[in-house]
């Protein structure tokens, strides 16, 4: 064709479908996301979920209390000995059982631990999504010191199943303090560095600078809890609207800033951090010596009525519903999770955006997929 | 915003309201289908900015949802009950236009209960195949499979 042809013809772009996901380097997991396309620019955002989805709420309705706990841990791996506890405080509440000292000291230490862990993860990958491959080699070799922590006291590295109704499983092992305390300067250390190795990098700061702005009035509306709300401003941090386990009687910050932008969500895990390493230095010197299990029934029953008990975890507020009707299975279990809320504001984030800022966008949100589908 | 101050501002706007705080771990309210999208605009006008959770129920005889809503500045936390006695086509209100976290929690509902949002935008399967049939979350869903009941 010539080119006096081409003139006289009518072209008009049209919108086109990618399919983002199930299988893509950036998703974490089995995500799909279905974009409708104007040339470079996001139109509209599809979620297709369920690639993992297990039914685990339906299966909690056919097993008792003791055994919901486990079930837990696969729905969101990374903060699984959280989302236990989530559930024992649930259960302990609706019985008015009392838990030792150590307990609670143990479990919240434990529990800081998995934030960090999981802030690890997310910084590697954070920059593995935007092209920094280094940051995924050094966030695993730190992370690799606490999955040890937990397998030395708890037998797993990522699916501990730690908590019981009551207590936990196992006492600590002998070297855990030490190994904590060894672990904690170390961290200090480093953090910093990795820090200057994204954040001094002026290609990092361009994806992350006033890219995916969420306004304190969306994240709320929208549902967002964690460090994607505390990034807008909100105040969302459980630990400080209700305080559980041995949360009430450390001092520490919760991380607020202002932008809701990329930047501002990096910057609120890469705080959380050092906030969840001075929670761990508060407890860790006077750990109390009042056993690790107080008195349970061998099969439990919960009262009627319905319990909520909310946890924060590395992704936000993490909630679960018990219903009960008496019996020995829970009549209705929910859960709560974050993912599924903070992937509502990535719709809205999404939309008009380049593609490739909706990988960074996608990044700040530190998606765990088990946790989204259940 | 105390509880009492709460069941006072609506029952004076719902006449057909019902309360229930005893024993409970927040303030309940029972409302009707019929009122319940009405209700939920008197409730965000209110300060309850946050819908917290939408949980899907199969109370046996009827279906319905249970709405946890918290108002962000002083965390005070209520329960909205709806009961569907039609279980065969069963409809209630969208409130996706009221909380946007609505939206993927009353597609979640569809999916797994079969309740339909009236006016939803996408009101489609989520989690589970285009081609699935029935609602596994019901009581009354059979596995054949012998995967989750035994």
């Amino acid at each position: 064709m010539d080119t006096q042809n081409l003139q006289t013809l009518d072209l008009k772009s049209q919108e086109y479908f990618i399919n983002m996901g199930p299988q893509h380097p950036a998703a974490h997991g089995v995500l799909r996301l279905i974009l409708t396309m104007d040339g470079e620019i996001v139109k509209n955002i599809e979620p297709d979920l369920g690639f993992i989805h297990r039914s685990i709420e339906k299966q909690c309705e056919y097993e008792g209390y003791k055994q919901i706990i486990h079930l837990t841990d696969r729905l969101d791996y990374l903060s699984a000995h959280i989302n236990n506890e989530a559930v024992a405080l649930a259960i302990e509440k609706a019985l008015e059982i009392e838990v030792p000292e150590r307990v609670k000291v143990i479990r919240t230490i434990m529990g800081e631990l998995t934030r960090i862990a999981s802030h690890l993860l997310w910084w590697g990958v954070m920059g593995m999504d935007v092209g920094a491959l280094t940051t995924f080699m050094y966030a695993f070799r730190d992370r690799e010191y606490i999955n040890d922590i937990m397998e030395d006291t708890t037998g797993a590295r990522l699916t501990m199943n730690y908590s019981t109704p009551g207590g936990v499983m196992f006492d600590l092992h002998k070297d855990f303090v030490k190994r904590v305390k060894e672990f904690i300067p170390h961290l200090r250390s480093v953090l910093p560095k990795y820090d200057e190795l994204l954040t001094g990098n002026i290609i990092f700061i361009k994806r992350m600078k006033g890219i995916g702005v969420l306004s304190p009035e969306d994240a709320i509306n929208y549902g967002a809890t964690g460090p994607v709300a505390r990034g807008s401003g909100v105040a969302s941090d459980v630990r400080k609207i209700q305080p559980y386990s041995a949360l009430d009687r450390v001092d520490f910050n919760e991380v607020l800033l202002d932008g809701g932008d990329n930047l501002a969500r990096y910057n609120v895990r890469m705080k959380e951090m050092y906030e969840s390493l001075n929670i761990i230095e508060q407890l860790i010197d006077n750990i109390p010596d009042d056993g690790i299990q107080a008195k349970t029934k061998a099969l439990i029953k919960l009262p009627k009525g319905e319990f909520l008990q909310r946890v924060e975890t590395a992704r936000g507020d993490f909630g679960v519903h018990i219903i009960s009707d008496g019996k020995k299975n829970p009549y209705r279990v929910k859960f709560r999770s974050p993912g599924f809320s903070n992937l509502n504001t990535l719709i809205k984030l999404g939309k008009d955006t380049l593609l490739g800022d909706l990988i960074a966008i996608s990044a700040t949100m530190d998606f765990v997929i088990p946790d989204i589908d259940r | 915003m105390t509880y009492e101050n709460i069941q006072n501002d609506l029952a004076k706007q719902f006449p057909n309201l019902s309360f229930e705080e005893e024993g409970q771990q927040f303030l309940n309210i029972h409302v009707s289908p019929e009122d319940y999208y009405n209700l939920m605009l008197a409730v965000k006008e209110m300060g309850f900015d946050s819908l917290y959770s939408m949980i899907g129920m199969d109370w046996g005889k009827e279906l319905g949802i249970i709405n946890h809503l918290e108002d962000s500045a002083t965390r005070t936390m209520i329960a909205v009950r709806v009961k569907i006695e039609n279980r065969e086509t069963p409809e209630i209100e969208t409130i996706e236009n009221i909380w946007k976290n609505a939206h993927l929690n009353e597609r979640e509902i569809f999916d797994l209960f079969g309740i339909n949002f009236k006016g939803h935008s996408v009101m489609k399967r989520l989690l589970l195949p285009e081609d699935w049939e029935g609602y596994p979350m019901r009581k009354d869903w059979m596995d054949d499979t012998k995967m989750i009941i035994r």
